[in-house]
């Protein structure tokens, strides 16, 4: 997987790679809706948390910061996350 | 036999401080590395650490900080982390490390811990970088830290010339925590002494001297013991080079560590056990092309129980990349006793004994389990060999009170040596529950078989969750409040399913059988409430009748005789109740005579 041009990054995009982390990387059998819950929803642990964020990271070439938590709790919320952070970086 | 083992006589240090043995690392040609999330590098000799030491020494001197201070630190793995590590005890001040908030993590809790954290070391000083440092006022406010928050490149910046203040052995030089709890942490306070006690040690049981003596590699976090003393500090006693990759990397990108090994031909790499189970789920053979293993000697597995069977497909799953089988060593250790107490000699690899889990589970009796199977054959727990003591260690296991117990019978595992703490800092109602005549309750169960250290399980209230360690409370709470559940019914246990990779949270629940929602939906929702307050999920739920739950005649839950309880399988659903009742109880009251049997080794 090559890192994309900022410049590409669509929500779409990021809602792919976030419902391909889930499937591949963490095997999570369910199906993942934009409005999911990160918790209560997909039941996420720390561990789980942190390997897609490091994946979207690392894909889409943005820093998530630590104060970024408050904000985030559905699927549709961290993707827009990443795309505000990559619109920033450029 | 008593249960009593002795390890070989320790030598005498070559230093009396971490600064020396430092000092003595500079002088040799090898170092750090550090790997990024594109698998670069950033080299950081150990000559240039111990200038940069000794400036930080200088810059932290003229902050005010005296000796004997504590000074915390909050930082990811990386140069930073070494500054300020290192500086600290350069201006003879005490170092406590700390952990740094994750992404996406919660804050409200992180703050919480954090403050009482800072708080229970009386840190004067909180080191950090520019990242996580806006993140961590709230803390150090609400701690009344002293000097405040201060970034350690800013603060080196400022330091010149050298600053390394004479310190004695006996002088304190690190606090680590032996939990997170926001309940009761921990401060363990460990001497020079202590650490020098602790890698040489460890040392002994690497091979004799030569150019592959010792090659670390590393990704486990720099605020616990097993990365902290057991790579850092064995990497610097004995300069040999060491490969460091940020937890939170290798949590996201397993194949990092193996490569890691690969790539710099390492020969010593920790982990507790779910980081090899994690490896043999999660890494692809794609993602270890041209990858050769057989460098790594002791892929020591501590810090957590051990599952033989994630540790044999650990070993199944990665031979083909040239890992020698042996080298999968189950050690022993704690963070009150610095960090190792018992190895399994290199070479012997994985040993285990199959038991009989009842007699285990009700009576304490190490019973070898017999070849049957009928349907009804008796249930077999089979437990690794955490090996023999270390230098200068000794362990027994005793009743609960103090009066040694023969081998093959579960007690209580305490030990001494010389990297034993004097205990938790500025807390001597803990130091004196933890500590008599220099003996160390370790809070753990175990016996002693054929020489050789086993443990079974746990006497102290403890969940280990991937090598780290939670109090119950943080569990329960969570649950405060949900309809469904009975307010402070519920109680949360560690336990090892056969087959898991490592410790799973159980969760033990009192229904309120008048609230309208069923038990898959009630299930669901404590899940789901126990993720989101935690983000720890449970492996398993049990709902249960009102007042199954054991209890102290004061009303107080107990928790060990829940977990055993739950492990003779004497805990049932309410559903289930009627149609076998009357052997139940039957089964109940067999269990609550042997649970009284066992109450003494257990000191309840």
């Amino acid at each position: 997987m090559t890192p994309e041009e900022s410049s590409t990054i669509t929500t779409d995009a990021v809602l792919a790679e976030i419902a391909r982390v889930l499937r591949d990387e963490l095997q999570l059998a369910k199906e993942v809706k934009p409005s999911d819950d990160l918790a209560a929803d997909l039941q996420l642990d720390s561990v789980s948390l942190l390997t897609l964020v490091v994946e979207l990271e690392n894909r889409f070439r943005v820093a998530l910061n630590e104060a970024d938590a408050a904000d985030i709790h559905t699927v549709t919320e961290l993707a827009a996350l990443v795309v505000r952070r990559a619109n920033e970086s450029t | 036999m008593t249960a009593h083992l002795i390890g070989p006589p320790a030598k005498p240090s070559r230093f009396s401080t971490v600064m020396q043995m430092l000092d003595v690392a500079a002088a040799s040609s090898v170092g750090l590395s550090f790997v990024d999330s594109r698998e670069e590098r950033r080299e950081l000799p150990f000559s240039e650490l111990a200038h940069r030491a000794g400036r930080m020494g200088t810059a932290l001197a003229e902050l005010g900080i005296e000796p004997g201070d504590r000074v915390a630190l909050c930082l990811p793995t990386g140069v930073d982390f070494m500054d300020a590590f290192f500086g600290t005890l350069a201006a003879g001040a005490v170092p406590v490390p700390l952990y740094p908030p994750v992404r996406l993590g919660r804050l409200a809790e992180y703050h919480t811990r954090t403050a009482r954290m800072l708080e229970v070391s009386g840190a004067r000083l909180l080191l950090t970088d520019g990242r996580v440092g806006k993140l961590l006022g709230v803390a150090a406010l609400r701690a009344g830290v002293k000097l405040g928050c201060r970034e350690v490149a800013a603060l080196l910046e400022r330091g010149s010339g050298r600053t390394v203040r004479e310190r004695a052995a006996s002088d304190l030089a690190l606090i680590q925590f032996s939990s997170g709890s926001t309940v009761e942490p921990k401060p363990v306070a460990l001497s020079n002494a202590n650490l020098l006690a602790n890698v040489d040690a460890i040392d002994s049981f690497l091979p004799e001297d030569g150019p592959d003596r010792q090659r670390g590699a590393s990704w486990l976090p720099l605020y616990h013991d097993m990365g902290l003393i057991g790579c850092l500090l064995l990497a610097v006693g004995h300069p040999g080079p060491l490969t460091l990759i940020p937890p939170e990397l290798f949590l996201a990108k397993p194949a990092l560590w193996l490569r890691a090994i690969s790539r710099d031909r390492a020969t010593v790499s920790p982990a507790p056990n779910f980081a090899y189970g994690l490896c043999a789920k999660r890494v692809r053979d794609e993602d270890l092309a041209g990858c050769d293993l057989s460098s790594w000697r002791l892929a020591l597995n501590g810090a957590e129980p051990i599952a033989a069977e994630s540790a044999r497909a650990f070993i199944a799953r990665f031979s083909r990349f040239g890992l020698n089988p042996r080298a999968l060593t189950p050690v022993y250790g704690l963070s009150e006793a610095s960090l190792a107490v018992t190895f399994t000699p290199p070479g012997n690899g994985l040993c285990t004994s199959r038991l009989d889990a009842r007699a285990l589970a009700l009576r304490g009796e190490v019973r070898e389990a017999v070849v049957d199977v009928s349907a009804d054959a008796t249930p077999i727990r089979e437990i690794v060999s955490v090996g023999t003591p270390l230098p200068g260690m000794e362990v027994r296991i005793d009743n609960g009170q103090g009066a040694l117990l023969e081998e093959n019978i579960v007690g209580r595992v305490r030990v001494r040596g010389p990297s034993v703490m004097t205990g938790y800092f500025d807390n001597r109602d803990a130091s004196a529950r933890a500590l008599q005549d220099g003996w160390l309750d370790t809070g753990d169960l175990g016996f002693i078989r054929a020489g050789e250290l086993f443990i079974c399980g746990r006497a102290k209230e403890l969940v280990i969750l991937r090598g780290k360690n939670h109090a119950p409370q943080e569990f329960e709470e969570a649950l405060d409040g949900l309809p469904g559940v009975r307010a402070g019914c519920v109680i949360a246990v560690g336990h090892l399913p056969p087959g898991a990779d490592g410790e799973e949270l159980a969760l033990l629940v009192e229904r309120d059988s008048a609230a309208p929602i069923n038990d898959e939906m009630l299930r669901e929702q404590i899940s789901a409430r126990v993720v989101e307050r935690t983000q720890v999920k449970p492996g398993l739920i049990q709902l249960l009748a009102a007042g199954t739950l054991p209890r102290t005649s004061s009303g107080k839950l107990r928790r060990g005789e829940a977990l055993r309880q739950l492990l003779a399988e004497e805990l049932h659903a309410p559903d289930s109740v009627t149609m076998f009742g009357v052997a139940k109880e039957a089964a109940k009251s067999m269990a609550a005579n042997a649970a009284l049997r066992i109450k003494n080794v257990l000191g309840e």
